[in-house]
């Protein structure tokens, strides 16, 4: 199967973004969410990015507010969020990002193909990253009352 | 029959996930090793002998699959059975990993109900 992101239409990247986000949130934060429209703003405090490799070039980012931080954290850790180290904190989210972007291509292309992806990173400011491509998606989000971000940019081979 | 368990990943919440899942999923008397990547895991080879590994693939320094291969070719590791948990895992991979002598290959999130089926065992408590 060719992995030309150009056989992929926006509506099946979509549907593969808002299906990996939900599963992955599920299941690793045990958290219930759900695609949201009309949010002009979500006021993130951090970025995490990672950049896709293989079989096609891209990036995705995650757009986290403080209390959305806090709940994802405190689920997965099962502990409260002041008693974990600066370092747990940014260690988990990158591999909330890890395990997105996986369940992301898993879902966008058949299991046959191989995929790859970058080692994650954290980021305070949108200009550090470029999320410019021919493909470029994002999508907001509701977590039991608070909302985020993802957004994923694909390059046309 | 797992008693010392090797895991691999360089992301501690990772590592902590994984650790649960083997506890609930009935390893809760198992002790638990932990490496940051291939090379602090062939380090820690060196001095203790373990029962299983596990090992992500994405990993700076030495990634998975090239600690799967020195491990293929050491002499007192290459019996040891592996488990490859990713985030990045596809049919072709497990199929390459299976050939590789690889016991399971698991894709994350990882869940004791996935650890279960990896090694054959049904004891998910």
């Amino acid at each position: 199967m060719s992995a030309s992101i150009k056989k992929f239409k926006k509506k099946n990247i979509s549907k593969a973004l808002i299906e990996s986000v939900i599963q992955t949130f599920e299941e690793m934060a045990f958290l219930d969410v759900q695609p949201v429209s009309d949010i002009n703003t979500v006021n993130f405090t951090q970025i995490i990015y990672i950049g896709i490799l293989d079989p096609l070039k891209g990036s995705m980012a995650l757009y986290l507010p403080v209390e959305c931080k806090r709940i994802i954290i405190e689920n997965i850790y099962g502990d409260e969020f002041n008693n974990l180290s600066p370092r747990e904190i940014d260690d988990c989210l990158l591999e909330i990002l890890n395990v997105l972007a996986g369940c992301f291509l898993g879902k966008l292309y058949a299991t046959t193909i191989r995929y790859r992806v970058d080692i994650p990173k954290i980021l305070f400011d949108e200009t550090e990253i470029s999320l410019e491509g021919d493909n470029y998606l994002e999508q907001c989000f509701d977590a039991e009352g608070d909302h985020f971000k993802v957004a994923v940019a694909l390059k046309n081979n | 029959m797992y008693e010392r368990i090797l895991i691999v990943d360089d992301s501690a919440t990772s590592r902590m996930i994984i650790k649960r899942c083997f506890e609930i999923a009935g390893f809760q008397d198992s002790s638990f090793l932990e490496a940051e990547d291939g090379i602090d895991a062939l380090s820690i080879l060196e001095d203790n002998d373990v029962d299983l590994i596990v090992t992500d693939l994405n990993m700076p320094k030495m990634d998975g699959n090239n600690f799967i291969k020195k491990l293929k070719i050491k002499e007192n590791c290459k019996e040891i059975p592996v488990i490859v948990i990713s985030s990045t895992v596809s049919d072709s991979s497990i199929e390459e990993y299976t050939n590789m002598g690889v016991k399971g290959v698991i894709s994350k999130p990882v869940s004791p109900e996935k650890i279960s089926a990896a090694l054959g065992e049904s004891n998910v408590s």
